[in-house]
This record gives C-alpha cells, sequence and structure tokens, in this order.
C-alpha cells in the first residue's frame, strides 16, 4: 500500500473568543493515500471546513500530529507552512473566490506568479490548465461573463497550478445548480484521478456523494467510525445523507 | 504579482483616482511653494545677479547687498592693476524718498552705475535704453513697480530727496526682495539724489579676465584691501539670501506649507489604498490561502502605491510647468530648479511607499481561513 499522503493522529483544535472556548476538532485521526478522493461530510458545526484547513496548512492543530505528504507539520514556523501551501496543495472555494479584476488566464496565473512561474511561461501553462477544464475558449473572458460553472473550472485550474499533490476543495458545488455542480464535480474526479492528485472535498452535496472514493462523517468534532474504513461507500454516502440531511444548513 | 496589483488598483479607479489627487496635490505644493520661494529668496540677490560684476568690493560687515554704507572711492587704485582683473567700477546703492503726484512718499533705491563701462546697467529695458540714462538728472522706473510712484511716464520729473530726476526709461523685472523699487541711473546722478559725498561711494564692482579663478581674484583684492569685506558675485548673492532667511523666518513658513501639503497627499495616498485594502480583503485572504507570503502581499501594495506615484509624478510635473510657465511673473516669480522637481518626485515616491504600511498591516492580519469559511 502506498503510503498515506495525509496522516492525523489524535488532532484537536479549539476556537477561542475571550474566555469562551469551543472545542471544534475533537480528536482526528486519519489517514488518506495517493489518489484518492474522500469526501468530509457531516452537519454544519461538525468541524468539517475547519479539518480542511488545518489540512491545507492555514490553520494550526492544538493538539495531535499532522503529517502531509509525509511532512510533519507540527512545528513548522508560519512562513514555512505558507511555502509548504504555496508548492503542495490547491484550494478549490466554495465561492470560487476569483479575482474578479482579472481574466481567466490571469487568475491562474497568479498561482503561478506566487511559485515565481512568472511572464510568458506562466501564461502558458495557464492557458493550458484552462484548456484541461475545458475553458481554453474562455480563457480571456473577464470573470463576470462567465457562468458559475465556468468560474468553478476556472478555480480547479488555479488549484492545480503548480501541480500540488493535494487537492482540498470547500463546498465546491455549493453555488452551483445540481446538473452544473455534478459536472464541476466530475470535472475535479475525473482530473484530479487522470493527474493521481489526492482530493479532500467538504460537502453536503448528497448527489455528488457517490463520485467519492470514501465518505467520512464528521459529527462534533470526530469522525463517525462508521464511515472510517468505507471505500466506493454507498453504505457511508447513505449515513451521511442522513446526517447533513439532519443538519445541513 | 505586479500584474495582479495594477489590474486590481485600475479596477479600483475612484480610490486611483482620489490617491492621484493626493500625489498631484502634493507635487504642485512642493514645486510651486518651493518655487515661489526660491523666486521670492532669488529677489533678495536681484543686484549681484544681473549687474554684470564677478567680484564685489564692500565696507567691512556687509550683511546685505541692499544696505550699503559708503566707502572711498580712492580705494578703487589699488585694485585697478591686479592680474585678472579687467575692469572695476564704483557702484551706488542708495536710500531715497521720492515724492509722489499725490502728495505722499514712497521709499526708493537708486541704483547708480559708472557711465564709461555701463558695469551694473545691464538690465531689460521695456522703454529707452542704458544710453538715455546718461543725460542729466535721468532715471528710469520699473515698469511693473510704477504703481508705487504714481505711474510716471517717460519724461516726467521725479523729485527723490527732494531733487529734480527725470523719468527717461523703464526697465522690467528690477524687482527686489523689499518693496522698495528701484531707481537706476548713473553714479553722478545717484551721488546727488542720495546725498553721497563726493569720493564715495557703496561698492567696487569688478569685471574680471575670461578664465579668472574668482576666489583667487577676491582673495587677491582682499589682501589689496583688507578693511573692506571681498565678495564673489555669487558670495554675495547667498549672503543678502540669508539676511532675509534669518531675518524674515520666510524659509520656515514655505517649509511648514510645503511638509503640510506632503502630508496631506500622503493621507489622500494611505487612504485611498487602505479603502481599496478594505474592499478587497477578501482578494488577500485568497491569496494567502493559496501560498502568497508576506513579501508577495507587499509587493502588491507597493507596486500599487508606486504606479500611483509614477502616474500622479507625470501629470503633477505636467501641471507644474503649467503653473509656471502661465503664473510664474516678476511679481511673484516661481523659479523652480531641477534639484526642486527631482526632489518633489522623490519625496512623493516615499510618501507613497510610507503610505502602504497601514493597509500593509491590515492585510497582514487578515485570517485566510475566511475564505473557507463560506
Amino acid at each position: 500500500m502506498a503510503s498515506p499522503v495525509i496522516q492525523t493522529d489524535g488532532v484537536k483544535l479549539s476556537y477561542r473568543s475571550g474566555s469562551v472556548v469551543t472545542p471544534v476538532l475533537r480528536g482526528i485521526d486519519l489517514e488518506v493515500s495517493q489518489g484518492e478522493c474522500v469526501f468530509l461530510v457531516g452537519p454544519s458545526g461538525s468541524g468539517k471546513t475547519t479539518l480542511l484547513s488545518v489540512l491545507g496548512c492555514v490553520l494550526t492543530a492544538d493538539e495531535g500530529r499532522v503529517s502531509i505528504l509525509g511532512q510533519d507539520l507540527t512545528g513548522l514556523r508560519t512562513q514555512e507552512l505558507v511555502r509548504f501551501r504555496r508548492e503542495q496543495i490547491g484550494f478549490v472555494f466554495q465561492r470560487f473566490h476569483l479575482f474578479t479584476a482579472l481574466r481567466a488566464w490571469e487568475n491562474v496565473r497568479v498561482a503561478f506568479d506566487l511559485l515565481g512561474i512568472a511572464g510568458c511561461k506562466g501564461k502558458q501553462k495557464s492557458l493550458e490548465l484552462l484548456d484541461m477544464v475545458g475553458l481554453a475558449d474562455r480563457a480571456y473572458h473577464r470573470i463576470s461573463q462567465l457562468s458559475m460553472g465556468q468560474r468553478q473550472r476556472v478555480a480547479l485550474a488555479r488549484a492545480l497550478a503548480g501541480d500540488p499533490h493535494l487537492i482540498l476543495a470547500d463546498e465546491p458545488t455549493a453555488a452551483l445548480d445540481g446538473e452544473t455542480g455534478q459536472s464541476a464535480m466530475r470535472i475535479l474526479k475525473d482530473l484530479c484521478g487522470r493527474l493521481n492528485k489526492t482530493v479532500v472535498v467538504v460537502t453536503h452535496d448528497n448527489r455528488i456523494f457517490s463520485m467519492a472514493d470514501r465518505t467520512l462523517t464528521l459529527v462534533d468534532g470526530r469522525i463517525d467510525q462508521g464511515t472510517m474504513s468505507q471505500s466506493s461507500n454507498h453504505a457511508g454516502g447513505n449515513k451521511a445523507s442522513e446526517l447533513v440531511g439532519s443538519g445541513a444548513a | 504579482m505586479v500584474s495582479f496589483a495594477l489590474k486590481t488598483l485600475h479596477s479600483d479607479r475612484g480610490k486611483l483616482l482620489i490617491a492621484l489627487a493626493g500625489i498631484v496635490f502634493s507635487l504642485i505644493l512642493v514645486n510651486v511653494q518651493g518655487g515661489l520661494y526660491f523666486g521670492l529668496i532669488r529677489k533678495a540677490s536681484l543686484l549681484t545677479d544681473h549687474c554684470g560684476a564677478d567680484v564685489w568690493v564692500a565696507h567691512r560687515f556687509v550683511e546685505n547687498a541692499d544696505f550699503a554704507h559708503d566707502i572711498p572711492e580712492i580705494r578703487l587704485n589699488r585694485i585697478r592693476g591686479l592680474p585678472g582683473v579687467k575692469e572695476a567700477e564704483p557702484y551706488i546703492v542708495g536710500k531715497g524718498m521720492a515724492t509722489l503726484p499725490s502728495g505722499g512718499y514712497e521709499d526708493v533705491w537708486v541704483i547708480g552705475f559708472d557711465p564709461k563701462t555701463m558695469l551694473g546697467a545691464g538690465w531689460h529695458f521695456a522703454e529707452g535704453s542704458q544710453s538715455d540714462l546718461l543725460r542729466p538728472d535721468a532715471v528710469s522706473v520699473d515698469v511693473l513697480d510704477a504703481h508705487k510712484l504714481g505711474f510716471p511716464q517717460t519724461g516726467d520729473v521725479l523729485e527723490v530727496n527732494r531733487r529734480r530726476a527725470r523719468v527717461v526709461a523703464k526697465t522690467r523685472g528690477m524687482l527686489g526682495f523689499v518693496t522698495t523699487p528701484y531707481l537706476l541711473t548713473t553714479i553722478d546722478t545717484a551721488r546727488r539724489l542720495c546725498g553721497t559725498p563726493d569720493g564715495y561711494c557703496s561698492y567696487f564692482l569688478v569685471r574680471a579676465e575670461p578664465d579668472t579663478d574668482l576666489q583667487q581674484l577676491s582673495a587677491a583684492i582682499g589682501k589689496q584691501l583688507p578693511e573692506m569685506d571681498v565678495y564673489t558675485s555669487d558670495g554675495l548673492g547667498k549672503l543678502s539670501q540669508e539676511y532675509w532667511l534669518g531675518r524674515t523666518g520666510i524659509g520656515i513658513s514655505f517649509g511648514a506649507s510645503t511638509l503640510l501639503g506632503l502630508f496631506v497627499g500622503l493621507l489622500m495616498v494611505a487612504q485611498s489604498l487602505y479603502a481599496s485594502a478594505l474592499d478587497h480583503l477578501t482578494d488577500y485572504a485568497t491569496l494567502k490561502a493559496i501560498g502568497a507570503d508576506g513579501r508577495q502581499l507587499a509587493i502588491v501594495v507597493v507596486s500599487q502605491a508606486l504606479l500611483i506615484a509614477l502616474v500622479g509624478s507625470v501629470i503633477g510635473v505636467a501641471l507644474v510647468l503649467l503653473i509656471q510657465l502661465y503664473f510664474s511673473s516678476a511679481i511673484a516669480p516661481i523659479e523652480i530648479p531641477t534639484q526642486l522637481l527631482g526632489g518633489g518626485i522623490v519625496l512623493v515616491f516615499g510618501i507613497s511607499v510610507v503610505a502602504t504600511l497601514l493597509p500593509l498591516l491590515r492585510i497582514r492580519s487578515v485570517d485566510p481561513a475566511i475564505v473557507l469559511q463560506g
């Protein structure tokens, strides 16, 4: 078996507001293998996005160990975490968070700029990525001229810039209608599968659960053990659907 | 990142315009205030700048070219034979009181030059010429000061210190630091009008042979006339400027208003950049989330500031030159040396970079996690 891309042991994290401490992650043990597409589901407030943020080096765990691509994140300085995130992790956000002042290809090029790939080379690579997500003919359009589905594909192209090993997607279909959402998710799944990327998706959208290799359900800051070992998991998906349906916003 | 910075800034045209206005305002204020200052202070050295002499010999402890004391003319012979001296002539800068046709009075400076060499008579004439001044009692007034003397016309008679003078010519631009009008005439007429004793004058003007080292010549003259002060033309001009600077505090006044202008410009640029940063906090959080570090974010904001400074400087310099072209006059000259213009541009680039501190602090505090929270 390939060594895990993600490995966490007893990860805990709490939010603090003055003297109020709210535990969000209460001990997460997780392993995700190379090329796997894992969905994190669960009711609102269960800690899905917080876990995604920890895996993406955006938040640092209070306790426990997080290892991504064999790199133990514990003890890394902020600057090292930023560099690791830039080089190894691609993000797809719920609201895309594209830069509206820029054209589609320029949005992708920003990620290359951050990696130090500037000028014609950065532009060329950006256009290639847009071609891969089927937006070659929209590369020079402004973001406002693109449909929601097209915007999500631009966001995916940006996430893939620099060939990161890990793609983290936060509610990638939440801003899309059913058909567009499924189409966007299919592109993400297929592309990452072809490129052998490891993907972690936070979602409430039970219409796409079937696309996961594995679905993990978070409840009250812990992974529901019943979902831990299921792969291609209609059972896990169904259980997650129930949870999402009962508690999702 | 620079491309991102510039396009983001361009999309915020309102804020861009405000920031540009700040830079243009600062640049105009620095240059016009500075130009007025230099123009005004240059008037303090009007006589030394225009009279065509290379070296001035003055009474001991002279502080200002306008405030002369009598020196014995006989000493002139000691320097006429010195190597490097082409010509040396007496020159009078005297005070007078003109009686106006209305019955009022006006203080005047009476400037008397040597009629043989015309040394010290090299002014621009609007009416008549230097040679007209060779006639007995002839004086010229300046067209821009004519209103102070009741608009005398050529041929009119003026009374100076109750002595008769006739206006035969008019200069243009013979305006000093103080508001007192200048009357230009020959040394004999000046002596008569001011009551200067025979055998005395205010200065010896020396014109040097070509390629003469003026400092060495001044030192040689000083050896011959140890009881007098010897200055190069520039030296006495600087002394006169420093006199007014020290006595009036004009430098502080102009400097304070210029600093105020810079400060206002700084605030406008800082406010615009800060507002732009607030509007784009999510963009900055996104950049952080996808791996932008502090240096890369700083490049974004500093690039925006530098673009504002560059465009603002181009517009500002163009406006400054137009203002100088259309508003500079002999009464209120706007003299903008290249150093002032260059210094002003450097300053606005400086304040633009300083103006990035506040937005950078704000951006630094943005949590990238906000883009992962829906």
